[in-house]
């Protein structure tokens, strides 16, 4: 994706005026509600037209107020899923995922099929229910699945998820990721959760009041004091790429490789549907992280890292302490009381210590 | 007591002739008009609003007599009607089509507007997204939703248009056999004395048809609200 956007939009007393560029297949937009993110994607989708600036995805210029420039909606192949799925109440469901499949020309060179998404998105069992008869979460998954048969080149995702129970939230979240990688569709996420973004991509664009406040990897974004700030609210979560290596049943742990240092072993709670060798993100939230200045032997933290501090941001209503350790850079929530008592500054050498129980999967 | 004469026959089976022909013409402009008016945000949209609905209050005589003026044999359609295409629509059964459409179609775009309104806006833009031209959205979306509320504003029309006296009389004239709609018939009966069982038989048979395409009509439009109140619930 290389995605330029410059936008002014006057809507009401509500002012959208951001500008961001990406270069990467996947990206997060997260900010708190009414910050104009949906609008930023009605925007993309061409379903408002911005009063000033440009678009440009790719090669193809999609607005451009100064050159009176706007390829309308249904021109410009941007497949958007809505939070309210809108599923088209008179037609099945299989019409509804067959949508997009009516305009020929489109889809002539989709490298898939339409059996290859209802297995990716797992929706066989319901493709002979009324639309009427499906759960929140079904609908969306049907909803994503019309959005990827119209074979588009930019996927938009507007909060998929949110007001889905935690239990459905799963039914969907690992798909998106799986969408991602297997169909190499470029993809942003809206999302008001940090964790559901990270299951896809931890690249982010920080939004609030109508304005892009920061666009960067999410570690990049602890790092800056000023952004620090945006992403207040959010459970800040590590992501550590590891290796499955084997399940002890009896301890009921299971160990994990990190991916960049294979030595440095992770045990999370036992997780038997994970196949050895299998490679997964694993996620270890900044505020369930301890520190301590040596090993403990007798305590229940199962990981224990060796560190050292490379940095320690303050913003003012958190302090988040940088560590390089053997499973790579994290950032740590600390309090000024613990700052203080380990006298932590740049180049303390840091034990950091996570439970078993503290690793979500991503 | 229902045995009808040959005339009164021809009186119903003209009301209804005309009454279909009615809900034929104005389905395409009521459904067009009320799309406008549900969808559109436009310079003059209340001058439209006006026009369209100005037979509603206006009495039916008027109607009629703006139509004599404008489709008469001096009228400016009326002449460039004969001379082009030899059509005259005056003192014809057409001419009560004409003029009871008229008189219709501001109920029946008043129906569309509303059904065309319920339909979700946010299915449309859905569709936009996924790559279906306006047209085709019309088409595959909101025409089939807005579909029962439609169908229950032509039947509405129809409804009107076998009640429609004054536009149809100053318009097309009361001519047995060709123009004398049932309301006309009874009109025509009740005006000679001793005629009053006619009158009643055809009193009756006017009832039963209204009420019948009424019926209908609600039915269809409470079918439509329902469709649609489910489909805001999703």
């Amino acid at each position: 994706m290389n995605l330029d956007i410059d936008i002014y939009l006057k809507q009401g007393r509500f002012l959208l005026d951001a500008q961001f560029k990406c270069f990467e297949s996947a990206l997060g937009i997260f900010g708190p509600s009414g910050c104009g993110k949906s609008t930023l994607f009605r925007a993309l989708a061409g379903l408002v037209r911005p009063d000033g600036g440009h678009i440009v995805l790719g090669d193809v210029t999609l607005f451009d107020a100064a050159q009176h420039i706007f390829v309308p909606p249904h021109k410009r192949n941007i497949g958007l899923v809505f939070q309210d799925a809108r599923l088209f109440p008179h037609w099945s469901v299989e019409q509804n995922l067959r949508a997009g499949e009516c305009l020929k020309e489109r889809i002539k060179n989709r490298p898939y099929g339409f059996d290859d998404i209802i297995d990716l998105l797992n929706i066989r069992p319901l493709i002979n229910r009324s639309v009427d008869d499906l759960s929140g979460g079904e609908k969306q998954r049907i909803a994503i699945g019309r959005t990827l048969l119209a074979h588009p080149k930019l996927l938009l995702m507007d909060e998929p998820v949110t007001g889905l129970d935690i239990s459905l939230k799963m039914q969907i979240l690992p798909f998106l990721a799986k969408v991602h990688q297997t169909l190499e569709i470029p993809t942003i996420l809206i999302s008001h959760d940090l964790g559901e973004i990270l299951q896809l991509t931890d690249r982010l664009l920080l939004m609030r009041d109508g304005r892009a406040v920061g666009c960067n990897t999410l570690d990049k974004l602890v790092q800056d004091p000023h952004t620090l700030q945006e992403l207040k609210g959010a459970d800040l979560t590590n992501l550590i790429r590891v290796r499955v290596k084997q399940h002890n049943e009896e301890r009921g742990i299971t160990q994990l490789q990190v991916f960049d240092n294979p030595e440095q072993i992770i045990r999370m709670e036992w997780c038997p549907e994970l196949i050895p060798g299998a490679e997964i993100n694993i996620g270890v939230s900044a505020n369930q992280i301890a520190l301590a200045a040596g090993r403990i032997d007798a305590i229940s933290m199962r990981n224990q890292l060796p560190g050292t501090v490379v940095k320690i941001v303050h913003a003012p209503d958190r302090s988040i302490c940088h560590i390089e350790t053997t499973a790579g850079l994290l950032f740590v929530e600390i309090t000024p009381g613990t700052e203080q008592d380990l006298s932590l500054i740049d180049g303390s050498e840091i034990w950091v210590l996570f439970k078993s129980m503290s690793i979500q999967r991503l | 007591m229902l045995s009808l004469s040959p005339s009164e026959w021809s009186a119903i089976w003209l009301s209804l002739k005309v009454a279909t022909s009615v809900a034929v013409v104005t389905i395409v402009p009521a459904v067009l008009l009320g799309w406008f008016l549900a969808r559109r945000e436009f310079r003059g949209k209340m001058l439209v609003e006006s026009l369209v609905h100005a037979p509603l209050v206006m009495p039916p005589v008027v109607t009629g007599y703006l139509l004599l003026v404008i489709f008469g044999r001096h009228g400016f359609m009326g002449q460039w009607l004969e001379s082009w295409f030899g059509i005259r629509l005056i003192f014809t059964w057409q001419g009560a089509v004409l003029a009871s459409a008229i008189v219709a179609l501001p109920l029946a775009v008043r129906s569309v507007r509303l059904a065309i309104s319920l339909v979700d806006q946010r299915l449309e833009e859905a569709a936009l997204t996924l790559g279906y031209h306006p047209l085709r959205i019309f088409f595959k979306v909101t025409l089939p939703l807005a579909w029962p509320g439609i169908l229950g504003g032509i039947l509405l029309a129809f409804s009107r248009s076998l009640g429609e006296f004054g536009a149809t009389i100053t318009f097309a004239g009361n001519i047995e056999g060709s123009t004398q709609t049932l309301p006309l018939a009874i009109y025509s009966a009740l005006q000679v004395p001793g005629e009053e069982t006619v009158a009643m038989k055809l009193v009756i048979a006017s009832l039963i048809l209204c009420f019948a395409s009424l019926f209908i009509s609600e039915a269809l439009t409470r079918k439509a609200k329902k469709k649609m109140s489910v489909t805001s619930e999703t």
